[in-house]
């Protein structure tokens, strides 16, 4: 008996043991992926061009510069271009956090009629690509009439919103800006499980529904919001098509990172040796994308608590 | 008295419900506005030709479904890029929800290090989207010229993906040549399908964390194994959210940059010169989105059990 039950320790000791060494070596051999291009980059940012030709260096550069950084700053004209992407990114980001949690939250705690269709919309804005409303979006903005109502009041002529942060705003006010359904999919789901006595107990004392939302629900849905921020934040962050799309003067941090290839030809047009200038290209092209990734990538250290947090909290309430 | 007592509870709940109209009022407007407005426009345009006037604004001729024919017809790549983009779509699919549902598994779990585990996991969220991949990949092109691997992980995968193929061809020299292929390929495309999985591993995540631990007490109780667990437990109540992430990954796959149909469409739409040829692709193209989309709710959507 005693014998039994000591394999059997032995036994569910070993599995467990076996089941973290596999864990370990997933999740390392993971992690090496996903980190490595990031450690390349750094490295490179950090090389002269002597080095990357150099076979014996790995790594660790032999000729250590800082001057690459400065560089890519030039080329990328790194301080505009970062408070333009930066003012872009928390405007529209905030905007989607509140309007998505609202519409969530409708979607969420209410009963109403056409409910389930309404809410197909929403999977229905999910689904739709962006590339097949691009066009006409563009036109309607370029010359924005309300369904013709606007030319009533100035004589004829549509306003013209492009070239401006008003299509931005449009956009996410009305909660139907890129990836925006599953924003809303997701405020819907923390929503959802929040107990109903809080909300009729503050009716009862008095307040209105949009007190309800504004001073009981949305403190409690803190959580949901910052992913929803942080997504759209990195979303528009990356995104280099609608900002050229809608506002093609604005200087965006993705926008300059497209373009320093062919700065650079231009540039470098006159000069000989194209393979040198191919290494110096591609070591500009690491130094910029770290530091176009650098504040993303700040932002998520700083809010990687809760936004841990608010997967977990969705998930208990799913 | 009970009578007006039941009227005026009545009321209030409608006064409630009401106000859920209200919220989602802003959502209706720019569904309608940007959403609805601008596909009838788009599908209009598809059959018609466009010409855009100096003072802003556009002209428009009927043109019937000269474009229509023109992609099936005329274009010598967009039949090919759209069967490429098809097979890789179901390629790619399984092999995300396998991992994105593994990883999530594993991070679920408590261990020491989790929290670094789940900041990395998320990172390519965060960071490796859209133009950064682009960067990335010229940095390959630079890497295979000069012959170094500079942009390692992309050529470090190779030398895994051929020992695999040995591997393979030891073990199962009875397996289906295609099952080799298959697995070659995945393995050989590790790094693209890590950093597409970031969003489904936390969809995935969030839904793990909705089983309650109750639930597998209580089956560990009456001597369940953990395969026992996965199978009648985990599994079945992760439905919804599977489904949820192979429409996800079938969208953004089909939506993805890198995809040759949609960076087609986008040459035509930008440029400005051919927008009802563009219109038309894109209609072409999202009706089969369409398509499979719905043949995937439907043949799934059956089989999912959904648990409240």
């Amino acid at each position: 008996m005693n014998n039994t039950c000591g394999a059997y320790v032995l036994k569910k000791r070993l599995a467990t043991a076996a089941g973290a060494l596999f864990r370990f070596i997933f999740i390392f051999g993971v992690a090496y992926i996903i980190l490595e291009p990031l450690f390349t980059k750094l490295s490179m940012s950090l090389m002269t061009q002597v080095d990357l030709y150099d076979k014996s260096v790995k790594f660790i550069p032999k000729h250590f510069t800082l001057n690459n950084f400065g560089d890519a700053i030039r080329f990328l004209d790194y301080w505009p271009a970062l408070f333009n992407t930066t003012a872009l990114c928390v405007l529209s980001g905030v905007l989607q956090a509140v309007s998505c949690a609202a519409v969530g939250y409708g979607f969420g705690f209410f009963e109403f009629k056409g409910k389930r269709i309404l809410f197909a919309l929403v999977i229905v804005t999910m689904v739709v690509p962006p590339q097949l409303i691009l066009t006409p979006l563009y036109l309607n903005f370029q010359n924005f009439t309300l369904f013709g109502l606007i030319p009533l009041f100035n004589g004829g002529k549509g306003v013209r919103l492009i070239e401006s942060f008003v299509p931005f705003v449009a956009l996410s006010i009305t909660a139907v800006g890129s990836r925006n359904g599953l924003y809303i999919f997701l405020a819907r789901q923390s929503f959802r499980g929040m107990p109903k006595e809080i909300s009729e107990s503050a009716a009862i004392d008095g307040a209105g529904p949009f007190r309800v939302f504004w001073r009981v629900m949305l403190p409690g849905a803190l959580p949901v919001m910052t992913a929803i921020f942080l997504f759209s934040f990195v979303w528009q962050w990356n995104d280099s098509f609608y900002s050229f799309l809608f506002y093609s003067d604005l200087k965006t941090v993705a926008r300059m990172l497209t373009t320093i290839a062919h700065q650079f030809t231009m540039m470098t047009s006159q000069s000989s040796a194209v393979a040198t200038n191919l290494g110096y290209l591609s070591i500009m092209q690491a130094t910029s994308a770290l530091l176009a990734i650098l504040p993303p990538a700040l932002l998520y250290a700083v809010f990687q608590k809760r936004f841990i947090q608010s997967i977990e909290r969705t998930g208990i309430v799913g | 008295m009970a009578k007006r007592y039941k009227h005026k509870h009545k009321k209030l709940t409608l006064d409630k419900n009401r106000a859920g109209y209200i919220f989602i009022a802003p959502f209706l407007a720019g569904f309608t506005l940007f959403m609805l407005v601008p596909l009838a426009q788009s599908l209009f345009f598809s059959f018609n030709e466009i010409t855009i006037l100096a003072g802003g604004g556009y002209a428009t001729a009927y043109a019937g479904i000269k474009f229509y024919q023109r992609a099936f017809s005329v274009d010598p790549l967009f039949r090919v890029q759209l069967s490429q983009a098809l097979q890789m779509v179901f390629t790619e699919l399984p092999v995300v929800l396998a991992f994105s549902f593994f990883s999530a598994l594993i991070l679920s779990k408590n261990f020491r290090g989790r929290t670094a585990a789940r900041v990395i996991f998320f990172l390519p969220v965060i960071v490796s989207v859209g133009i950064i991949a682009s960067v990335e990949n010229s940095n390959t092109l630079f890497a295979m010229m000069v012959n170094r691997d500079v942009a390692g992980a992309v050529d470090a995968m190779k030398p895994a993906a051929s020992s695999m193929q040995f591997v393979i061809s030891l073990l199962g020299s009875r397996l289906p040549e295609w099952l080799t292929a298959y697995v070659v390929n995945a393995v050989d495309r590790l790094y693209d399908i890590i950093i597409v999985s970031g969003i489904q591993t936390v969809i995935f995540l969030s839904g793990l964390n909705t089983i309650p631990p109750s639930i597998y007490e209580s089956s560990d109780m009456e001597g369940a194994t953990a395969w026992e667990n996965f199978c009648k437990i985990t599994f079945p109540i992760m439905g919804p959210y599977i489904l949820l992430n192979a429409m996800y990954t079938i969208i953004d796959s089909f939506t993805n940059l890198s995809n040759a149909v949609v960076a087609s469409i986008r040459r035509y739409i930008v440029g400005f010169t051919e927008f009802s040829y563009g219109s038309a692709l894109s209609w072409i193209y999202f009706s089969i989105v369409f398509l499979v989309i719905g043949l995937v709710a439907l043949i799934f959507g059956k089989k999912v059990f959904y648990y409240e």
